[in-house]
């Protein structure tokens, strides 16, 4: 009884939003209410009202759940019926308003509805919609729609592929209009929709477009020459240029046609740097483009440029440089990361040469005595060159995207192209594009990209996160002196004096890197944006290269990690909510989320000590995630999880090898660890050896001392234990140390260095092999020359550090660690070489160092010396 | 998708092809006699195996690939010498091998080129493989050496010329040939296992570029397979057995195997000379002298599955997921030619003449799915309606100015229309007014 009740009443009342019964009358009423007809004039809000009401409620669909209720079914045909039948008469109405809107209506039905009816009436809409556009009468306004309503059409049309031979046929028929409102001077609006339809007959029709190829392609490249339009319609030109060679489809179109894109940027270019550069550039890239004894492709777009040809002398070069160059770029970009269907080859060279022509001209009279240009040229250029150069990172960016794993043979090329722009760039825009990039190749290249990109990435982003710390820090710093090790807060009192001693005696810093550095972040304060993607490429770092050959960096950015998180965190959290007026512009909740992810890489992150900031970055995350409803909180969250596991190690093993004490394992481990010296680094904690495993490599050790049963490596690894445990006990590792490149210098690593160098190098090769290294090094090539003075700021650290300890300790061993580090410091100088550029005149300081024991002595006269013992608490000196 | 155990033999008997889970045979592919290492599949598109010498007097020996489809070999390469190890990136990009000369070559799989030669060991090269992120090259030497080659270092003229060694470490701590080396999970801070003639696996820090580990076993381990959690290891022994070595377990000295080993699987076979592990994290396949192929399951620790290969020796194992055949069949011809890679060249290209190294841009995946955003009208529409709206552009002033007209036009029409029936009406009155007038005159 009272489920007929319920059944009769569900007959009349609809089960909610989401019933199909809704739907037939919904669509009813807007056809009667909404919808303008003959007589009902057109009013364009309610239009709006109709689109919408339409798209949420696929009004149109004729989709429904239940295909047995035949009532149903038939109710909505016969409302779509009329629907379609009010709009095909709309869109021939003789009022210009409502004929528009039937057309725009059209090509919102050819999306929205059913499969079923669109194969069966295509083309009728097709001719409805064919017929407006040509018809001499068009407006503007009707022309646009007609354009995109056919676009749609065509985009509908593919999906069905039976039908691909009347599409083909269909698409004909339009390329001529098309075409014709191209080379009119219809304005961007029209130009725009038209060339969007050109894509999608390019896409989904290639054969139609077939033999107007080279037309195509001309108008293309005149619309792009005329660098009229906006940024958005130029992209959709240069995507017209990009899917053309999709057309013909093989291999030569597309190598054809990014041939001749890059000649056309770089002849614009020539033009454009004249004097700004070296003469022979140009011709040097147009060779790797067309090596000598090949015959060049023809122009872009056929004969002449068009562009060109009629450009009005008013334009000046200046103007047309960046949206022509951009756009042809961008074409290239597409081309490069978009799939094909033929696998092609890239010209890399030369794509890797554009790149850097464009981003070596920095506006000033390179090396040219007498200057070509006048300075207002100069100022012009200056003014869009920016601009130039942001588009050609962005194309840099699609050349590494589209090579993926092929980029490998010219990697070291980017790196070092990209690393010489780093110290260049000064713009924030720029700046932030270029950690990107940064950020982009470490993740995708791994470790070996971490090898070359680690220096500059943390000289980098210590300028540009270390500007501000001091303003707002000292609150902080005094709150976390009684909280943290022993060993942080005398790092951080040491940071502090140096970064004071930066700002108020600048002159003392012998060394040019630091120096520059600083000052220029004195000047500017780098903007939030920046410090977000700093503080990315610096977690991209960290995660992929966190402990490979990291120890002289690594103590410092963790440090500096810990400091820019609880600097963020020491005002408020920010309220996500709160409505930024500008769109672009980074909010402070974003760059306190980035915080945290560099925190937790920095935690997460392997190393051979445990991090002393785990309690402070644990405490940051525990309150983050009280954030409710942030992202911060989500992510705190995820970071809670994360570094559960690294406070509780788990080693899962197949259930079928279970060790026998399976509680031993994390007491053994819980022990060791809580007894070990965590500044040891003797004693790791190696990651991947987790656990109980501690306890193993110890007893593995004592093993190894007292039986000997490594022969080859016995003695080696007996005197590197003694070496070590003197320097343990000297507790001389401790000294914290400055950032930016002086890090590497941290008497920490020379100890790691020793224990390693003794343990691969030393081993490897045996003494000769060793004593090669050695001449290597000191011959004086010009390389070589380089890689010292890369390595000139260990002057710094020796003079204030504990060198002279170090160097009396190991009096022993002296010959062969020396020669083991300097051949470090010139790996690691090649790799990155270092900021400064004039500062040959150093060159023989860091020489001296290595002739003994004397040269290092002299240095030893800082304040930080022999009694820097970490367990001295400096009073603050900044405590102001 | 299932996956395939693909083993080849030191004699020249074929490419068995077993299906990992029924165990029924697939497609035999024929002639191949590889040395170890010497068999992988290139990022599942197609087989390659290098060979060994037909007789020991020739001065090279061939490498060959095989599509999946056909047991011919498609593809014959001729190195400059014989290679023996061969490893590639997982996406198919590059193909390495080590020569008996110590040379190691890297060649590009989609040109064929051979982009990079250079002399890495004194003695020949045993073993090769790639750390887990493909950025650092691992290979083994005849002399018990072991290096670590950053692979873009590798590509850096500059850095080269600087008269640097280009390896990133030097392990020399092996006595005797390295006979294999497995590179462990991780970025940055993974463990690498070796094992060599000198009845030692040795395993490796390569963060820290040092030795954490020598295990001894009984007789000369020829293969090693690590556990996907990375707790055990085992090691293929020319004794027969597999023995399960500890990496991140207690290691309990109840069985008298020796330090660090804590078990062994056996099955009294000959001498294991390969190893492979299952996506699936728990079986092991192995291969062994006696030609036989073994799958264990190292839960239980038992042989499931026995697979004859051959009289020969098994001197190969590699174990992956079967290709996507569907995507292959709606190739055309002429796309599945260019597909295939060809021959991998002898030499490498002069860069003095000026024809410089090109990338091939592979197919990555082409999806005919349209997004959504590929429709525009409904936006288009929306843009045009606050154009109308708003009365801002020239278009909207354009189809205003056409309505008003058409308005006018109406309203003109309209007028005349009244203005006729008001004439009309007019001379009706006059008319009759006229008329009446007559009447009335009348």
């Amino acid at each position: 009884m009272a489920a007929a009740a319920a059944a009769a009443a569900a007959a009349e009342f609809f089960s909610g939003m989401d019933d199909c019964r809704l739907k037939p009358p919904m669509l009813r009423s807007v056809l009667r209410d909404r919808l303008p007809d003959e007589k009902r004039p057109f009013r364009p809000a309610e239009l709006t009202a109709v689109l919408s009401h339409m798209r949420t409620h696929g009004l149109l669909s004729e989709r429904h759940s239940d295909i047995a209720e035949r009532k149903l079914v038939e109710a909505w045909r016969s409302a779509v019926d009329g629907w379609v039948e009010r709009v095909l008469s709309l869109a021939s109405n003789s009022a210009p308003d409502k004929c528009w809107a039937g057309i725009c209506l059209l090509g919102v039905t050819s999306e929205e509805c059913c499969s079923d009816r669109f194969q069966s009436s295509y083309a009728i809409w097709f001719q409805k919609l064919i017929e407006n556009f040509q018809s001499p009468s068009a407006t503007h306004f009707i022309k646009v729609a007609c354009c995109a309503s056919l676009a749609d059409l065509f985009t509908r049309l593919a999906c069905f592929p039976y039908l691909k031979k009347d599409g083909t046929l269909l698409a004909r028929k339009v390329i001529q209009p098309v075409m014709q409102i191209l080379n009119e001077d219809v304005g961007e609006t029209l130009w725009d929709v038209a060339v969007k339809l050109l894509c999608t007959l390019m896409s989904f029709f290639p054969s139609s477009i077939r033999q107007h190829y080279d037309t195509v392609e001309a108008v293309l490249t005149s619309k792009i020459m005329a660098a009229k339009c906006d940024l958005n319609t130029s992209k959709k030109f240069s995507l017209g240029l990009a899917i053309l060679p999709k057309v013909k489809g093989d291999e030569e179109s597309f190598c054809l046609i990014i041939e001749k894109i890059l000649i056309a940027i770089n002849s614009i270019l020539t033009d454009a740097f004249q004097g700004l550069e070296e003469e022979k550039k140009s011709s040097e890239v147009m060779r790797m483009i067309v090596p000598p004894g090949k015959d060049p492709p023809p122009p872009l777009g056929g004969q002449t440029l068009p562009g060109e040809a009629f450009e009005p002398a008013t334009r000046r070069l200046s103007e047309l440089l960046v949206p022509r160059v951009t756009t042809l770029m961008h074409s290239c970009c597409v081309m490069l990361t978009n799939p094909y269907p033929f696998p092609v080859s890239i010209p890399v060279r030369p794509l890797i040469a554009t790149v850097r022509r464009v981003l070596q001209v920095d506006g000033s009279f390179n090396g040219t005595l007498f200057p070509l240009i006048t300075s207002t040229h100069q100022e012009l250029l200056c003014a869009v060159l920016p601009a130039l150069h942001l588009g050609c990172l962005d194309f840099l960016i699609a050349i590494i995207k589209g090579l993926r794993s092929q980029l490998l043979p010219h990697g070291a090329n980017v790196v070092r192209l990209l690393t010489e722009y780093f110290r260049r760039a000064r713009m924030p825009s720029i700046r932030r594009k270029v950690y990107s990039i940064v950020q982009m190749l470490l993740i995708s290249m791994g470790v070996g990209m971490s090898l070359y990109l680690a220096q500059e990435v943390i000289n980098n982003a210590f300028a540009d996160l270390t500007d501000n710390l001091e303003l707002g820090s000292s609150a902080m710093l005094s709150n976390m002196q009684s909280s943290i090790l022993v060993g942080g807060t005398f790092r951080q009192n040491y940071h502090k004096k140096r970064k004071r001693d930066a700002s108020v005696i600048p002159v003392e810093h012998s060394n040019g890197v630091d120096l520059s550095v600083k000052t220029c972040s004195k000047k500017s304060q780098a903007p939030l944006s920046v410090k977000i993607a700093a503080l990315k490429a610096l977690e991209a770092l960290l995660t992929m290269g966190g402990s490979l050959k990291s120890e002289c960096w690594r103590l410092d950015v963790d440090f500096l990690v810990i400091i820019v998180a609880t600097n963020a965190f020491d005002s408020s959290w920010a309220n996500e909510n709160r409505l930024c007026l500008l769109k672009d512009e980074s909010s402070f909740a974003d760059y306190q989320l980035a915080t945290l992810e560099v925190l937790l890489a920095s935690l997460l992150s392997p190393t051979h000590t445990r991090s002393p900031y785990l309690s402070q970055g644990l405490d940051l995350f525990r309150r983050g995630r009280q954030e409710t409803g942030s992202k911060i909180a989500t992510f705190c969250a995820h970071a809670l999880l994360a570094l559960e596991v690294l406070i509780h190690p788990r080693s899962l093993p197949l259930e079928d090898h279970p060790p026998p004490n399976n509680l031993s394992v994390g007491e053994g481990f819980n022990q060791s660890f809580a007894s070990g010296n965590f500044n040891n680094s003797t004693k790791t904690n190696l990651p991947s050896f987790s656990k109980g495993d501690l306890g193993l490599l110890d007893e593995e050790d004592e093993e190894e001392l007292s039986s000997g049963s490594f022969d080859e490596e016995g003695p080696t690894s007996l005197e590197n234990r003694n070496l070590n445990d003197k320097y343990n006990s000297e507790d001389i590792m401790k000294k914290p140390l400055a950032i930016n490149s002086e890090v590497s210098q941290h008497v920490l690593e020379y100890e790691d260095k020793i224990s390693q160098n003794v343990g691969v190098e030393m081993e490897g090769f045996g003494r000769g092999e060793t004593i090669i290294d050695k001449e290597k090094t000191e011959e004086s090539t010009p390389r070589n020359e380089i890689s010292f003075h890369n390595a000139s700021p260990n002057k710094m650290d020796f003079g204030q550090g504990n060198s002279a300890v170090f160097a009396a300790e190991m009096t022993p061993w002296k010959s062969e660690t020396l020669v083991n580090i300097s051949v470090n410091m010139s790996n690691h100088g090649s790799n990155a070489p270092d900021l400064s550029i004039g500062k040959i005149k150093e060159d023989s300081s860091p020489r001296s160092l290595y002739k003994g024991k004397d040269a290092m002595l002299s240095y030893d006269s800082d304040s930080f010396s022999l009694d820097s013992l970490p367990d001295i608490v400096d009073g603050d000196p900044d405590s102001e | 998708m299932m996956e395939l155990i693909v083993a080849s033999s030191s004699v020249d008997t074929g490419i068995g092809c077993w299906d990992l889970v029924s165990g029924a045979e697939q497609l035999r592919y024929r002639s191949s006699a590889s040395p170890p290492h010497g068999l992988i599949s290139v990022s599942r598109r197609f087989l390659a195996s290098s060979q060994l010498r037909e007789n020991p007097s020739s001065s090279s020996a061939p490498i060959f690939f095989w599509s999946w489809e056909k047991p011919q070999v498609q593809v014959r390469s001729f190195p400059a010498e014989p290679i023996g190890p061969l490893v590639s990136d997982s996406d198919g990009s590059y193909i390495i091998g080590g020569g008996p000369s110590g040379a190691i070559y890297l060649w590009e799989v989609a040109s064929g080129k051979l982009l990079n030669k250079w002399t890495a060991h004194y003695r020949s090269v045993t073993c090769l493989t790639l750390s887990d992120d493909e950025s650092l090259l691992i290979s083994g030497s005849e002399d018990g050496s072991i290096r670590v080659w950053p692979l873009l270092m590798i590509f850096d003229d500059i850095a080269k010329e600087s008269g640097e060694n280009i390896y990133r470490y030097n392990f020399s701590e092996h006595a005797l040939r390295v006979t294999s080396v497995i590179s462990g999970h991780g970025l940055c801070n993974s463990i690498v296992i070796s094992s060599s003639e000198d009845r030692t696996c040795k395993v490796w820090s390569l963060s820290e570029g040092r030795l954490l580990r020598s295990i001894s076993f009984p007789s000369i381990i020829d293969a090693i397979a690590m556990d996907p959690g990375e707790h055990i290891f085992y090691a293929g022994c020319r004794d027969g057995k597999i023995y399960v070595a500890a990496l991140n377990v207690e290691w309990n000295p109840v069985r008298n195997y020796g330090k660090f080993i804590i078990d062994s699987l056996s099955d009294n076979s000959k001498a294991i000379t390969c190893l492979a592990f299952s996506l699936d994290g728990v079986s092991l396949v192995s291969g062994s002298e006696d030609g036989m192929i073994r799958v264990w399951n190292t839960k239980t620790g038992q042989m499931t599955r026995l697979l004859k290969h051959a009289k020969a020796p098994v001197s190969n194992v590699i174990i992956f997921r079967q290709p996507n055949k569907i995507n292959q069949v709606s190739l055309s011809k002429k796309l599945e030619l260019a597909l295939m890679a060809p021959p991998l060249d002898k030499y490498t290209e002069s860069r003095e003449d000026g024809v410089e190294s090109k990338a091939v841009k592979m197919i990555h995946q082409i999806s005919d799915e349209l997004d959504n955003s590929s429709y525009c009208a409904a936006s288009v529409m929306s843009s045009q309606i606050k154009e109308l709206q708003q009365n801002t552009s020239s278009g909207a002033v354009q189809m205003e100015l056409e309505r008003l007209r058409a308005e006018c036009k109406r309203s003109m029409q309209m007028v005349q229309q009244w203005k006729k029936l008001y004439n009309d009406l007019q001379s009706t009155f006059v008319n009759e007014l006229l008329n009446g007038v007559n009447v009335d005159g009348s």
